[in-house]
Parts: C-alpha cells; sequence; structure tokens
C-alpha cells in the first residue's frame, strides 16, 4: 500500500515490538496518532533519535511484520528504496497493526554513545580545496565525551547564530579531545557562510554528540564504502579504525567520487593509508574529467564491480548526495549485496 | 618505487603525518616474530615466564620441544609462570586452582580436582608457534584471532649473505653470517630497558650518537678511530629493503660516499681519537632488530632486538654471531666472548646505550616528545625507520588489559616480571624451602 493511503487507515491501539540487535526486545502499545518514537521514548524503549522531524535519519528501523505507514508530507532522508525494502524513519511513522520492527543497533546503544554538550576549539583551519575546508580542534577540557563509533556526527553551533548544523567526524575516538572535519562550502547558507566569512583559528563551537547510528558494523568481512565529496569524512574514521585494529585480512574498497578533479580533497591521505593497509583499495572517481585523467573515469558506485563481491555478507556504507545514496545501494544490490548490509548516510535532505 | 628516496630531515606536523601508525605503535607492532629465550635458559621440565607486546607469555619444554601459550589463567588471569606445575609432558597446570591446558593446542582439558567440569574441551587459551634455531627461542607473537598462514622466521630477521653480497656489497666483511646459517656459533645476553622500545631502536642505528662511545674501554683500549658521528650525504645514504616475501627495513651505507664521517669539530676542538679504522654497517629490519656488521671484530656480527615488554619497559637483546671452521676457532670466540666482548662491549660499551634510552624516556613517556623533538640532519635515518615501520607491520599491539604494565605506576614490578623475578617470589621461594616435594 502506499504511505498515503496508510495514513488515512485509523487504528486504535497496536502492538508494537522493538527488537534489537542484540536479540533485547522491548513492548510497547502504540494509540492513534503516536510515531514509532512516540511510543519507544514514552515506554523508555532505546531508540536513537536526534532531529524528530525525518531530516537526520538517526531513528530508523525495518519493519518485520505488520504494516508501519510514513507520513508522506514532510522531508524525509531515507530513500525510496529504502522505503520500499521496508525502512521507517520512527520519527514519522505510525502502526497500522501490531508490528515488529528491528533496530540494526544494540540496546545498550543509547546508553554507551549518550550525547553531551561541550565546546570546541579550532586549532587548524585549510581549505583543501576551492569549496572545501578542514578543521582540526579540540574539545574543551571538561567534555564528556570520551567515545563515538567511526561513522558518527555531532552538531555544531554556527557562531553569531542559533543554527546547528550536523558534521562527521573525519578522525577517530583515539584522537579524542582533538576532531577533525571536512566541511564543503556551499555558496549560501549559514555555516558556510561563517566558514568562507569568519572563521578562524582560536573560534569556538558548541558541540553536540555523538549521535547517528552511521557507524563500522561488522569487521571481519570485506567492506565496500562509495563517498561522494565530503561524504569522505565518515569514511576516513572508520579506515583508521580498521587499520588500528589491525583488520587486514579481508578487503576494503573505498571509492571516492567527485564531479570534477578540482573537487578532490585529501588525496595525500589516502595515499598513506594506501602503503598502511595493504587490503585497502583507493578508487577515486571523478565523473567529467576536464584534462588528463588516470583514475577511474565514472560515477564512484560504477567503479565497483561484480568481482569486488567476494561474500555474500559484504558490508557497504554509502555516504553521498542522495542520487549518488539511491544509485548506489541499486547497483550494489544488483551485484548481491544484502539490503541490510548498506548503511546510507545523508548529508543533506532534498 | 620507494618512498623514501629523500633522506632530508623536515621533521613537521606533515612528516610526522607520514609515519602514524609508528606514533601509535606504543605497545609494539604484533604478528611478528621476537627471540623469547636463549635455548639454554629452558632447560628440558622447565618453564619460564615472559611479556612481549604487552602479552604474557609462558615458555616450557617438554621432550625436548618448546611450546608457548598465554601466560594468564583463563579462570583468574593468574600467571601459570609464577609458581609453575606441570604433572605431564603434554600439559601445564594452573597452580592456583589445577585448570589445565594442553602444550598442543591450548585447550581446558581438565581440572584437578573437577574432572566432570563442564568447562572442559569447550574453552582454552591461546597458543603461540615456536621456532629453535641455532640456540635461540622464537616466538610468533599474534593476535587471538590470527588465522592466516604464519610468514617464515626469515622475513623477520635481517638480510642474508652470500644470497645479498651483489645488492649490499662489502669487501672487507661478504657473506656476514646469519642467526639462520647452519653451524653458526651464537653468543649473546639479554636484559631489561626502561624506556619505550621505539627509542631503543632508534638509539641502535642512530648515525648521530658515536659521541657516547667516544671514552668506551673497548674504543680506548683498541685504539678505534670512532667518528664522532656520520652524516648522509644524498639519497644513496640509506636502502629501503621492501621485498614482499623477505626481511623488510633498510641499511645504511656506511663508509661509502653517501656518509661523511666526522673526525673532529675545531669550534670545539675535539677529535676522534684512535689510529685504527674500524668499519662497520647498521642496516634495520621489521620487527625491530639490528644489524651490525663486522663488529665488535671482524667477521662477528651483532643482532640487536628492543622488544617491548610494555609501553616503558622493552628487552633488549644482543647476540654477536661468527661461522667457526674448527672447533679451536669456536673456543677461541667463545672465549673472547666471555672474557672481552661480554664485559667490554655487550655491558661496557653498549651500556652506554641503555642509559641513553633510559635518560630519554621522560621527555616522551607522555607522548608530548614525539611532538616536541626537534630531529636534525644526523637522524635521517630514524624518520626513515618510523616509515619504513609505519608501512612495513603486521598489527599495531593493542594497549593490553589486565596485565602488568596495563595499569600505570607498576614499572618497577614489570621489569621483574619479565624476568620471572615476581613481587612476592621470596615468599614462593621460602614456601619452597620447607616443602621439599
Ligand atoms: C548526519 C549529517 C552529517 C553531515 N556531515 C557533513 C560533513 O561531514 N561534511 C559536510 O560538508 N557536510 C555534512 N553535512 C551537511 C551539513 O550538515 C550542512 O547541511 C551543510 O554544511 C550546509 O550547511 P549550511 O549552514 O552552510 O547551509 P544551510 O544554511 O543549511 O543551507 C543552504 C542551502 O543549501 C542547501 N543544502 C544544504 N546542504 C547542502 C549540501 N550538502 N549540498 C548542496 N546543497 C545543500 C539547503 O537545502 C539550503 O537550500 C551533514 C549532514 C548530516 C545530516
Ligand atoms: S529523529 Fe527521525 S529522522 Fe531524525
Ligand atoms: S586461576 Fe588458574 S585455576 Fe584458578
Ligand atoms: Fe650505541
Amino acid at each position: 500500500m502506499s504511505s498515503s493511503e496508510a495514513v488515512a487507515v485509523e487504528i486504535v491501539e497496536s502492538k508494537v515490538t522493538f527488537r534489537f540487535k542484540d536479540g533485547v526486545e522491548y513492548e510497547a502499545i502504540s494509540s492513534e496518532g503516536e510515531t514509532l518514537l512516540d511510543v519507544a521514548r514514552s515506554n523508555e524503549v532505546p531508540v536513537i533519535h536526534q532531529c524528530l522531524t525525518g531530516s537526520c535519519a538517526s531513528c530508523i528501523c525495518k519493519v518485520d511484520e505488520g504494516d508501519v505507514g510514513m507520513d508522506s508530507d514532510r522531508l524525509m532522508s531515507l530513500l525510496p528504496s529504502e522505503q520500499r525494502e521496508g525502512f521507517r524513519l520512527t520519527c514519522t511513522s505510525y502502526a497500522e497493526s501490531d508490528c515488529v520492527v528491528d533496530l540494526d543497533y544494540p540496546s545498550t546503544f543509547s546508553e554507551d554513545h549518550a550525547a553531551s554538550q561541550s565546546v570546541i576549539t579550532i586549532n587548524e583551519l585549510e581549505w583543501v580545496n576551492h569549496n572545501t575546508v578542514r578543521i582540526e580542534a579540540e574539545l574543551a577540557d571538561d567534555a564528556e565525551m570520551e567515545h563515538f563509533e567511526a561513522g558518527q556526527y555531532v552538531q555544531l553551533k554556527v557562531p553569531g547564530t542559533e543554527e546547528w548544523r550536523s558534521y562527521s567526524m573525519s578522525s577517530t575516538e583515539r584522537e579524542l579531545p582533538e576532531v577533525t572535519f571536512y566541511i564543503r562550502v556551499l555558496e549560501e547558507g549559514v555555516m558556510s557562510n561563517y566558514l568562507r566569512d569568519r572563521a578562524a583559528v582560536g573560534d569556538e563551537l558548541e558541540i553536540d554528540g555523538p549521535y547517528g547510528v552511521f557507524y563500522l558494523r561488522e569487521e571481519k568481512v570485506p567492506q565496500i564504502m562509495i563517498a561522494g565529496g565530503t561524504g569522505l569524512a565518515p569514511m576516513m574514521s572508520m579506515i583508521d579504525t580498521l587499520r588500528l585494529k589491525n583488520f587486514r585480512r579481508k578487503p576494503v574498497i573505498l571509492a571516492f567520487g567527485c564531479s570534477f578533479e578540482k573537487d578532490l580533497f585529501a588525496q595525500d591521505e589516502l595515499e598513506l593509508r594506501d602503503t598502511w593497509m595493504r587490503n585497502l583499495d583507493i578508487r577515486t572517481c571523478v565523473s567529467r574529467p576536464e584534462g588528463e585523467w588516470d583514475g577511474y573515469n565514472c560515477r564512484a558506485q560504477l567503479s565497483i564491480t561484480q568481482d569486488d563481491i567476494t561474500d555474500p555478507e559484504t558490508v557497504a556504507y554509502l555516504c553521498g548526495p542522495p542520487a549518488m545514496n539511491e544509485a548506489a545501494r541499486e547497483h550494489l544490490e544488483s551485484l548481491g549485496v544484502k539490503g541490510e548490509n548498506i548503511h546510507v548516510e545523508l548529508f543533506e535532505t532534498a | 618505487m620507494t618512498k623514501f628516496k629523500n633522506a632530508r630531515v623536515a621533521n613537521d606536523k606533515n612528516t610526522k603525518k607520514q609515519y602514524q601508525p609508528y606514533m601509535e605503535a606504543e605497545w609494539g607492532f604484533i604478528n611478528h616474530w621476537y627471540p623469547a629465550a636463549f635455548s639454554d635458559e629452558l632447560p628440558e621440565g622447565e618453564v619460564k615466564g615472559i611479556q612481549i607486546a604487552g602479552i604474557p607469555i609462558v615458555l616450557r619444554r617438554a621432550k625436548g620441544t618448546v611450546h608457548a601459550l598465554l601466560d594468564q589463567c583463563l579462570h583468574r588471569g593468574v600467571r601459570f609462570s609464577a609458581k609453575p606445575m606441570c604433572l605431564n609432558d603434554e600439559t601445564i597446570t594452573c597452580w592456583y586452582h589445577g585448570f589445565t591446558f594442553n602444550l598442543d593446542d591450548g585447550e581446558l582439558s581438565t581440572i584437578v580436582a573437577a574432572p566432570d567440569d563442564k568447562l572442559i574441551g569447550t574453552t582454552g587459551i591461546q597458543k603461540f608457534a615456536v621456532e629453535e634455531v641455532n640456540g635461540m627461542i622464537f616466538v610468533f607473537v599474534c593476535e587471538e584471532d590470527w588465522d592466516e598462514e604464519i610468514p617464515p622466521l626469515k622475513n623477520d630477521l635481517p638480510i642474508r649473505f652470500p644470497e645479498n653480497n651483489e645488492k649490499f656489497p662489502h669487501p672487507l666483511w661478504p657473506d656476514t653470517p646469519s642467526i639462520l646459517d647452519e653451524g653458526v656459533v651464537i653468543r649473546g645476553m639479554h636484559r631489561t630497558g626502561n624506556a619505550n622500545w621505539r627509542l631503543a631502536c632508534e638509539n641502535g642505528f642512530d648515525a648521530g650518537h658515536l659521541l657516547i662511545h667516544r671514552d668506551n674501554a673497548i674504543v680506548q683500549a683498541k685504539e678505534w678511530a670512532v667518528p664522532l658521528g656520520i652524516k648522509p650525504l644524498d639519497d644513496q645514504a640509506i636502502a629501503i629493503i621492501e621485498d614482499e616475501d623477505g626481511p623488510q627495513g633498510f641499511l645504511n651505507r656506511y663508509f661509502t660516499d653517501s656518509y661523511e664521517p666526522i673526525l673532529e669539530n675545531p669550534i670545539l676542538d675535539i677529535k676522534a681519537y684512535g689510529q685504527n679504522p674500524k668499519y662497520f654497517r647498521t642496516s634495520m629490519f621489521m620487527p625491530g632488530v639490528l644489524m651490525v656488521e663486522n663488529w665488535p671484530e671482524e667477521h662477528v656480527v651483532q643482532y640487536e632486538w628492543y622488544i617491548p615488554i610494555t609501553d616503558d619497559t622493552y628487552e633488549y637483546w644482543e647476540v654477536l654471531v661468527k661461522k667457526c671452521n674448527t672447533e679451536q676457532e669456536k673456543k677461541e670466540f667463545e672465549y673472547r666472548f666471555e672474557n672481552l666482548y661480554k664485559p667490554m662491549c655487550l655491558e661496557g660499551f653498549n651500556d652506554c646505550d641503555l642509559m641513553a634510552r633510559d635518560a630519554m624516556q621522560n621527555f616522551y613517556a607522555d607522548g608530548t616528545g614525539w611532538d616536541d623533538e626537534q630531529l636534525a640532519d644526523m637522524d635521517a635515518s630514524v624518520i626513515v625507520w618510523r616509515k619504513c615501520a609505519s608501512n612495513f607491520n603486521r598489527g599495531i599491539a593493542q594497549p593490553p588489559r589486565g596485565v602488568n604494565g596495563s595499569k600505570k605506576g607498576q614499572s618497577k614490578d614489570l621489569a621483574a616480571a619479565a624476568l620471572g623475578d615476581w613481587p612476592g617470589m621470596d615468599a614462593y621461594a621460602t614456601g619452597r624451602k620447607y616443602d621439599k616435594s
């Protein structure tokens, strides 16, 4: 059924079962008009969430049994293909019958990764290409953030405004209290304007996090990472984490794509990791090269071929603009990667 | 193409980034072969506890074969080696509650007072591969879930000769002997130093540190013309060795046109003394083994290891290897070892190195020294080594849990522990006096 029909169906009460990765289950009753997240929150079910508006995708779940409709009037950071596969954002969906939903993280995750608020000071601010800034900052001494998963993000408050924006760490937990970000500077935007016009070393920014369920999962299987633009940031954190864990037995493929050569960045950092990790295969893809280009001449996902899928349990991470994420998911599924092993992070809500 | 062509030193933040894995290897590199003991330290039936890269390991010789297991009981974590108990040739038994493990696979095979326990046969402790060659016992120290083929020991030892004579010729000492050569005589010693293992490694091939050996008795007695320092001149000074299936590291082309021995400093009016030229060559290989060719006497080679025990102690190994063709030659070499080289070189001369490494530890212990140091031209090989180690290691040892040294402030106990000399050992020895079993 389509989601618009779904909203129209009136159900008075249904039983919702939340099933976490560690096997822990919570049951709760959903009354009319309550989102799944409302149900979870009023019953202390540890479902991860953040924005409550369907844009951060952290509250994602997968419907295993029953019908769950989703509010189609709102912008949503869920891919159409994900919707078709039964993924829902709990903050914008409603139980239409008794149902079972799977959360792809252990029930202890929110407890182990509690967000906290603090301040960072910018130590380095470097333009790594014509529209991308690399920021290295240090957390204040009293910051509570001692842990985060590779791939998670934080929110930063844009100085001089009341606006918060999300950014993925490219650094690892091990480097705390230092954190590093790669941020694309748009022609117009609250954070973008700040970075272009006012940002300076020594600036302090409020920080809130960590957040998100886009993080490094099963490590003992081949990994495919597909990144568009600054979507490379969380991948860098994951690659360094794999490296530190001496993960070297299974292949890791990083497909990093940009439209033009001038959009590439962090090439030196990637090259170093290439020499340190024998199992790492970096494919730099430029879809519209202007001059001579001896890397891949295609969109990032298309550098992945059937030969790369050597294990049915291959895990994939996608982070880029919606069109890339969508196309990459379809491509990987057509090559035989299981839908539930594909993890997606959206940097913008379209 | 090697990445180390340019040996010039710019040790800024960007350079440091290039050897980040080395900086992360506070506890050493894992999945490598390390020497664990000399054969004569482990007679038949004996048990010995050591620790490498934060991993406690117990060695036991049974029916001639050396076995290596994790030296940490599955039950409550005590070290088997603290009070060895072996009830037969196939097992090692924990002295505390009698958990008994197979030597050949580490499986929990029985419990002394609970032979019906359900745990039996379902669990065990990690077992390590062992090789014993020419009087040295090597252990492959690996992660618990290592499931690949174990690389050959030769890949974790310096390059061999004559197969490398052409690539790295030296007319004065062709055919440098190797630990692995048939019929070589190996004599050496090991002891614990109180510094991070990397500081020790870097001292081993430090081209600028010969100053500390200037006044050494052996140098004076033999009137060796040891330079004040040796300065790299061009990008041929250091050769990177990076064969896929072989030793990986680098070699300093000392006493060629690529290095200039510094014999005097007129500003300070100081000169190298000694008339007798002393030609030698240093090279360094993963996981941290030094080769000093033609040292301390002609046609002898000195090998050194700086094996991480914890992040602030290391086991310093010094070994001399000589090919002796006759029994007489062997006898004479052993005599010189005992009466000259051991006291005056491995001790005397190298004691100065031991002191220098310990002296660096405070600066580096909290991690800031690695950022604050100001390396100079003389340190080109230090940077090359850091990059080699970053690229060629098979894994970075994780800070361990539940072992001596994982909690800070234990390092004194630790040095003792590494030698099997425990705090509380006195009480044990006293107990033994009354228990004549
Ligand atoms: C979970 C998460 C993680 C993120 N991590 C990163 C990261 O590591 N690096 C990074 O550069 N960005 C990241 N983003 C995007 C980031 O949060 C901001 O959306 C982006 O920096 C724009 O902010 P702004 O204040 O400059 O523009 P805004 O003032 O928010 O927007 C200005 C206009 O640009 C549009 N817009 C917003 N984002 C984009 C975009 N990415 N591309 C094109 N148009 C856009 C908006 O729709 C709006 O019309 C992440 C977003 C999310 C949700
Ligand atoms: S909380 Fe549901 S999308 Fe953000
Ligand atoms: S601690 Fe070893 S048997 Fe109990
Ligand atoms: Fe020395």
